[in-house]
């Protein structure tokens, strides 16, 4: 009855520490695609511009606009390929 | 390069990782450009309801557009009511799962500095976890957390937030909640309701006068039955204890314990009339109307004079425009209930005494909840228990301590 409280079935709560969130704060494109792991709803698209260049979204679907940003930045990257 | 072709949207470029995560949570798109820079440009969903009239505040004759979820629209309601430049509005972010927005709004040279700095202070304290609602922020800005007495207004009604704005009072938004919390009060706001400045002066100061007296009568009338047929029946006037002695004589229960059980069921009647589906609420109203009320008289648990006293309270206590206060009532009487039944009316008087002890001793927002009363400010007893008629009302509330007193523009007397 009692031995449940201590019981090894799931990880306890942490007891030293008092800060949920613990990151390194560089800014690197590994680093934000690392934030959507595990994120149904996180979205990366990549574009290449001539050989060399690569641009990269990474946004949360379901918080933005999807026609807004098609229209605004999709349909422009995708005609600055075909010149 | 991404500034020509994508040329209608506002980017801005980040910083940190830090910067980089918040920006995505709140709907905007990171982009990478290829070059080592990153930019969050704003593509917010703008999902939420429409403006609806206010279910918990109705008034006849007024505005019916309420508040609504989103913060953004909030603000725009106040700044079409109050189109000046002087409403300023700091952004405060609460809680550190939920980053509620939190945006504190004031007249500038009409709002007391000294009050907004308060109340600026007290929300960037707020560190916990959940900030889902106005309440929650009000329970860590509550400078009395040991009181029943709510310390700030809670309103869903952008016409009353305009008018507090302008007497010099300050209101806070949360994100994702219809609810403003207005500041610093009184307890003599709380039963003021904006239809008492759409009356004519006379009406409204009636009605204002009936809200009091139907307050301190859900609050007292039953503890004052039970110490009358418990202690001082002597005071009863003959005819009165003849029905009194008619309806009670068979009864098995003391005065006291009668009440309890009546209140109590009450109570639950009351609380599942709010949980319940509406659908269901006609079987709500057959059983608590017949079952419990007539049922139980004749059945000879209770007396009529007690039913008649108990329905008189639920419904004077309906009269409260507050719904905070309205449910603090419930409370107050069992304590008045049990003082009555252990000491008659002297128990009911200590118990009124610590009552307005405990009130002049709050504060809100570090202003006397008590005010006009004590400390006593005659400007602003008109409009407290008379609404003086409008044009009267030349200043502003003194309590509040304006910058700016005046409400007529040439800040003249004619």
């Amino acid at each position: 009855m009692f031995g449940k409280k201590n019981s090894k079935q799931i990880r306890h709560e942490n007891k030293g520490g008092n800060q949920l969130f613990q990151k390194n704060n560089d800014l690197s494109i590994a680093a934000v695609k690392d934030l959507i792991s595990n994120m149904d709803d996180g979205e990366l698209i990549e574009h290449r511009i001539n050989k060399d260049r690569n641009i990269t979204l990474i946004f949360i679907r379901t918080l933005i606009d999807v026609e807004r940003l098609n229209e605004s930045i999709i349909q422009p990257l995708k005609n600055v390929l075909k010149i | 390069m991404i500034h020509t072709c994508i040329a209608s949207v506002k980017a801005s470029a980040l910083t940190s990782l830090d910067e980089a995560q918040q920006l995505m949570m709140l709907g905007h798109v990171l982009l990478d450009d290829g070059k080592g820079r990153c930019w969050a440009v704003p593509f917010e969903n703008p999902l939420g309801r429409s403006i609806e009239p206010s279910e918990t505040e109705t008034i006849l004759y007024g505005p019916k557009d309420s508040f609504t979820e989103q913060i953004d629209q909030n603000i725009t309601l106040l700044r079409r009511r109050l189109p000046v430049t002087e409403l300023k509005t700091e952004k405060f972010s609460a809680g550190y799962l939920t980053k509620a927005k939190v945006v504190l709004l004031y007249l500038e040279g009409i709002a007391n500095p000294d009050i907004v700095d308060i109340a600026r202070k007290k929300i960037s304290k707020v560190n916990f976890d959940m900030v889902i609602e106005q309440s929650n922020l009000a329970a860590f800005m509550e400078d009395h957390i040991h009181s029943v007495f709510p310390q700030f207004q809670q309103t869903d009604r952008p016409d009353q937030c305009a008018y507090s704005l302008g007497l010099g009072k300050i209101v806070i938004l949360v994100a994702n909640t219809p609810f403003a919390l207005i500041a610093p009060i009184t307890f003599f706001h709380l039963f003021q309701s904006s239809e008492d400045y759409i009356h004519k002066w006379m009406v409204a100061s009636f009605l204002r006068c009936l809200r009091y007296v139907s307050y301190l009568a859900s609050i007292t009338l039953i503890p004052f039955y039970v110490a009358l047929t418990a202690h001082h029946y002597q005071v009863i006037p003959l005819r009165i204890l003849f029905v009194l002695l008619e309806s009670r004589s068979k009864l098995p229960f003391s005065p006291f314990w009668e009440a309890l059980f009546m209140l109590l069921i009450l109570e639950i009647i009351k609380e599942a009339s709010l949980r319940m589906p509406s659908k269901t609420s006609t079987t709500l109203g057959t059983i608590g109307g017949i079952v419990i009320g007539q049922a139980a008289v004749e059945a000879g648990f209770v007396s009529k004079v007690l039913i008649v006293l108990v329905g008189v309270a639920a419904i004077a206590s309906f009269l409260v425009p507050n719904y905070l206060l309205s449910k603090t009532n419930t409370l107050i009487q069992f304590v008045f209930l049990i003082l009555a039944s252990l000491l008659g009316i002297p128990g009911i008087v200590f118990g009124m005494i610590y009552m307005l002890a405990h009130l002049n001793g709050l504060t809100s927002l570090k202003q006397p909840y008590f005010a006009p009363v004590a400390p006593f400010y005659w400007r602003d007893w008109m409009d407290f228990f008379i609404r003086a008629p409008i044009p009267w009302m030349k200043k502003r509330p003194a309590h509040l301590h304006p910058l700016f007193k005046w409400r007529y523009n040439r800040g003249d007397d004619d």
